[in-house]
């Protein structure tokens, strides 16, 4: 590698920075409290002033070679070339005057204890990042600021066809580890990273993403180099884990697209786990019932519902799923299921007399997967009557006496895949029809 | 800590010395143990339940039909096709296949094992292009609803040991069979009918029996044994009221019987007191819905013809599939079908024919049919036997017979409905159909893949008997993923 002067001798501005810090803490302490002067005191600012010029030429060769968000690094530098300045001042003070005392001096050297207090915190924000401090402040302080620890995002609560990629998943991750420097203030190396817009327009170097390829891109290859690279991203802070640097290689290997649901992308089995992981978000193949829950049911409910002729099994230990079975051979009146409505998945009324009232019922049943309707007495109108559920997944209408009416209102079922037609009306020429509207739908009409 | 599904308030011998030797510690470490008991955070919405309450996770199938085929079907003149075996038949097993391994008593001592390929044609059938021999065409025909698996495995040789090990999940008698575990699980669905039922096709007993401690409940409560429903005029027996006795005086019978039951149990704290009682009611129920069940004859002719025409006479298997998918109409969790005389030692084509006219037409009826009436949704098939049979011939092959041992080591099963991948092969074994080359599927991963789809993680169902707690799979099963839709 080649030999850097400024990256070298730059990297010895934390050293040198505290020299000054030290000499003019004590000097003003000697100043002060031990009334002393003279000569020492001379020589005291004299070093002061020296090792600050120091501190200020490797301060200035350090950010040649570093990339610092320029707002703060802007106040550091002039902060301290103050300092130095005014080290300067006291020594000619010294030098030159007998009368060192005076309120103008004691303003004076207030302001440049004001001066070393925030230029020192500054450089300690630049080197270790803006949360270094108060992240291990004692809570109530870090409230008193309006502090927020970060914590793992949950996105649990939002359902799975909403989550967008690039808004929901990998935004946060840049917010927290980019957009502090690259933002419309301090867009370091002219890039914005706080909008899309702005991020799309890319840096003073162009593009920074290269839809679809990752390596190409500036801004996966700065977070996934060496860390000891000086262009390793981000040059303060906690770099971006493993796994974000995953997502956001797969996001931009995707197309890089802003608006696409993390539903519709292609999902390595990785990747989902990584989702999981850092989301709480389960995008693993598993049928939904699988992943959300029902309300909770009351135990007094179930049981005096299972008095009035129907069988409850739950579906699984926690997810508060129920299927209805009927225990007696006739439904007169509702079903009397309004109290756990999203809680039933099937419904089972086979081999019984149903009244008008349960088709109402029925249509409530948003959750519903499998509707076992067989040898009731269920005609054409009843089905018309049920509202397309969105997840019903298989309706049994075997031995009924409905006909090629239904089909056409089944085909507005969206998630609808099995209807059962042995020995009803149904013709083969209405499910001929079907097919040609809904191919996805398979209709069992009898073996032969 | 509990015993049997009545748990808490009732004390046998055993359970009252346990908590009392060893008191609240035994309790505390008990609910730390068994958290599926002792830790009730999930509360059973169960109606009819079983012990669990409600399942571990959301089940796939609500029953299942297992059709049990005796004797070791022979996967190669079935479904496991390797046309090396008649390209090379009548030259010696390579050593490198068969070397190292156990054989039966009744062809190790034979002088050389000579290769023998099926005598029967094979052919791609369905979409899925499953290989199905011209035994089975019935079969052939709904290959596209079937998965196979033609790499399941088991650790005995020998037909009972064997069949022991594939229903219960040990070689050893004494364990409960699948159907006695499921049932002390899930409980049952239709209280008038036991949840776990056994059919065994009539006049088929030759040189292996088959014993009812097959479907026996080993150390559950005896309200979970198999019930077994015979052909003829007394299908469960004893079940019928004795001449003189009218349905009101049983009634009151056991009505009485009842008070006294409560009475002894009340003093001495016997669960299987409870479980007698709860056996006399069900009988009481049973003499209405049994009769009810086995009267087949009101099924239409197209049915009759769908099924075979053996399904007119009782206690055939054809018969029988009838019987199995009434009983899935009426909900009953598990209907074990049992067919025997698979042991083709010799003269094997003559037998596997006989076999399979037997039972090939009648299981591609039940499948089609509970498919038409939408049972397959919900109810989980499985055709298969205890173990596989040898690529060589057991004694001399003639021109039109020779015969084939046990053989552990492979075999073939067929899956259909609830849960399953459709039109699906499983697992493969080397040319010469002896050992599996990938996706080996032992019985115990077999059992624990039948209990996943009914909802079971098969490693937290168990029973605390003579201070161990068993479960159906033992300490092993691992649930086959692959297989699953």
């Amino acid at each position: 590698m080649e030999f850097d002067f400024s990256a070298f001798i730059g990297r010895f501005h934390p050293l040198i920075v505290h020299l000054p810090i030290g000499i003019i803490i004590i000097t003003l302490i000697i100043e002060f409290f031990l009334k002393s002067s003279g000569k020492i005191i001379t020589w005291l600012w004299f070093f002061s002033f020296a090792t600050a010029l120091v501190s200020i030429f490797t301060g200035w060769q350090l950010s040649t070679v570093s990339f610092y968000s320029e707002s703060t690094l802007f106040w550091h530098k002039w902060l301290g070339i103050s300092i130095c300045g005014i080290s300067l001042f006291f020594m000619l003070i010294n030098i030159f005057f007998e009368q060192k005392k005076g309120l103008l001096l004691n303003i004076f050297r207030g302001l440049l204890l004001v001066l070393i207090t925030i230029g020192g915190h500054l450089g300690g924000q630049l080197t270790h990042g803006n949360d270094y401090l108060i992240e291990k402040a004692p809570v109530v302080f870090q409230k008193m600021v309006g502090y927020q620890p970060p914590s793992k995002i949950d996105l649990s609560s939002m359902h799975l066809d909403s989550v967008v990629t690039y808004e929901d998943l990998i935004f946060p991750i840049l917010d927290q580890k980019c957009v502090q420097c690259h933002n419309p203030k301090s867009s370091s190396g002219g890039l914005d990273i706080s909008t899309k817009e702005a991020l799309f327009k890319g840096g003073k170097n162009g593009e920074v993403i290269i839809a679809g390829n990752s390596e190409e891109s500036d801004l996966f290859h700065r977070v996934s180099i060496s860390q000891s690279n000086p262009k390793f991203m981000p040059t303060t802070g906690v770099p971006m884990s493993f796994f974000e640097v995953e997502l956001l290689k797969w996001w931009i290997e995707n197309g890089a697209d802003y608006e696409e649901k993390t539903s519709s992308t292609e999902k390595s089995e990785e990747i989902i786990r990584i989702i999981q992981k850092n989301y709480n978000l389960d995008f693993s193949p598993r049928p939904w019932y699988e992943k959300e829950k029902a309300p909770e049911l009351l135990d007094s409910v179930i049981e005096n519902f299972s008095k009035t002729g129907f069988k409850i099994s739950g579906s699984s230990s926690d997810n508060n799923f129920i299927e209805i079975g009927l225990t007696k051979t006739e439904v007169d009146g509702s079903l009397g299921i309004d109290k756990f409505i999203s809680n039933v998945i099937v419904l089972d009324l086979k081999n019984s007399i149903l009244s008008e009232q349960c088709f109402e019922d029925i249509s409530k049943l948003k959750n519903l997967i499998r509707l076992q309707l067989q040898g009731t007495n269920t005609r054409s109108e009843n089905i018309l009557q049920i509202e397309p559920l969105p997840r019903l997944e298989a309706i049994n209408l075997f031995n009924t006496k409905v006909d090629d009416e239904i089909l056409n209102h089944l085909s507005k079922f969206p998630a609808l895949e099995r209807i059962y037609t042995w020995q009803t009306n149904v013709s083969a020429s209405g499910i001929e029809n079907l097919k040609s509207i809904r191919p996805d739908i398979e209709v069992i009409s009898g073996i032969e | 800590m509990s015993y049997c599904g009545n748990e808490n308030k009732n004390y046998n011998r055993r359970a009252f010395l346990a908590k009392t030797s060893l008191g609240l510690g035994a309790m505390a470490m008990g609910s730390l143990i068994n958290p599926l008991i002792a830790n009730s955070k999930s509360k059973p919405i169960n109606t009819f339940g079983g012990i669990l309450g409600n399942p571990h996770f959301a089940p796939k199938a609500k029953r299942v039909i297992y059709l049990f085929q005796s004797g070791g079907p022979s996967q190669a003149e079935l479904f496991d096709y390797k046309p090396i075996l008649e390209k090379l038949q009548g030259t010696n097993m390579p050593e490198s296949v068969i070397a190292g391994q156990r054989l039966t008593g009744m062809s190790s001592g034979q002088a050389s094992y000579r290769v023998v390929g099926s005598k029967f044609k094979f052919d791609k059938h369905g979409e899925s292009g499953a290989w199905v021999s011209e035994l089975m065409p019935h079969t052939a025909k709904i290959v596209d609803e079937l998965c196979f698996i033609k790499s399941m495995n088991t650790d005995a040789i020998n037909h009972d040991p064997a069949i022991t090990f594939i229903q219960t999940g040990s070689q050893f008698p004494g364990r409960p069979s699948i159907g006695s575990w499921l049932s002390y699980g899930l409980g049952s669905d239709n209280e008038n009918l036991p949840s776990f039922v056994v059919l065994v096709t009539k006049g088929k007993q030759g040189a292996q029996p088959l014993y009812s401690r097959l479907w026996g409940n080993g150390f559950l409560p005896s309200q979970y044994q198999g019930v077994q429903f015979r052909a003829g005029k007394d299908p469960v027996l004893y079940l019928d009221n004795p001449p003189g006795v009218s349905a009101d005086n049983r009634r009151e019978q056991l009505d009485y019987i009842d008070k006294l039951g409560r009475l002894s149990h009340d003093e001495n704290g016997d669960p299987e007191i409870l479980s007698r009682m709860n056996q006399y009611e069900m009988a009481f129920r049973m003499q209405t819905s049994v009769p009810e069940i086995m009267n087949i004859s009101k099924e239409p002719d197209h049915i009759y013809k769908m099924y075979g025409e053996d399904s007119k006479i009782p206690g055939t298997y054809a018969a029988n599939c009838l019987l199995a998918r009434r009983l899935a109409e009426r909900d009953v969790k598990f209907i074990q079908l049992y067919h025997q005389g698979w042991d083709a030692h010799g003269g094997l084509p003559g037998l596997m024919k006989r076999q399979c006219k037997e039972t090939d037409q009648p299981t591609a009826a039940l499948i089609s049919d509970l498919k038409q009436r939408g049972l397959l949704e919900d109810t989980l098939v499985i055709w298969g036997g205890e173990f596989g049979r040898t690529s060589y011939s057991q004694g001399i092959i003639t021109a039109d017979s020779y015969g084939r041992d046990h053989h552990p080591k492979c075999f073939s099963i067929f899956m259909a409905g609830a849960g399953i991948k459709k039109g699906f092969s499983f697992g493969s074994t080397d040319e010469f159909g002896y050992n599996i080359t990938s996706n080996s599927v032992h019985v115990h991963d077999f059992q624990a893949t039948l209990m996943h789809l009914l909802g079971i993680d098969h490693e937290r169902l168990n029973f605390k008997y003579q201070g161990r707690r068993f479960r159906l799979t033992d300490v092993h099963g691992k649930v086959v993923n692959e297989i699953l839709a």
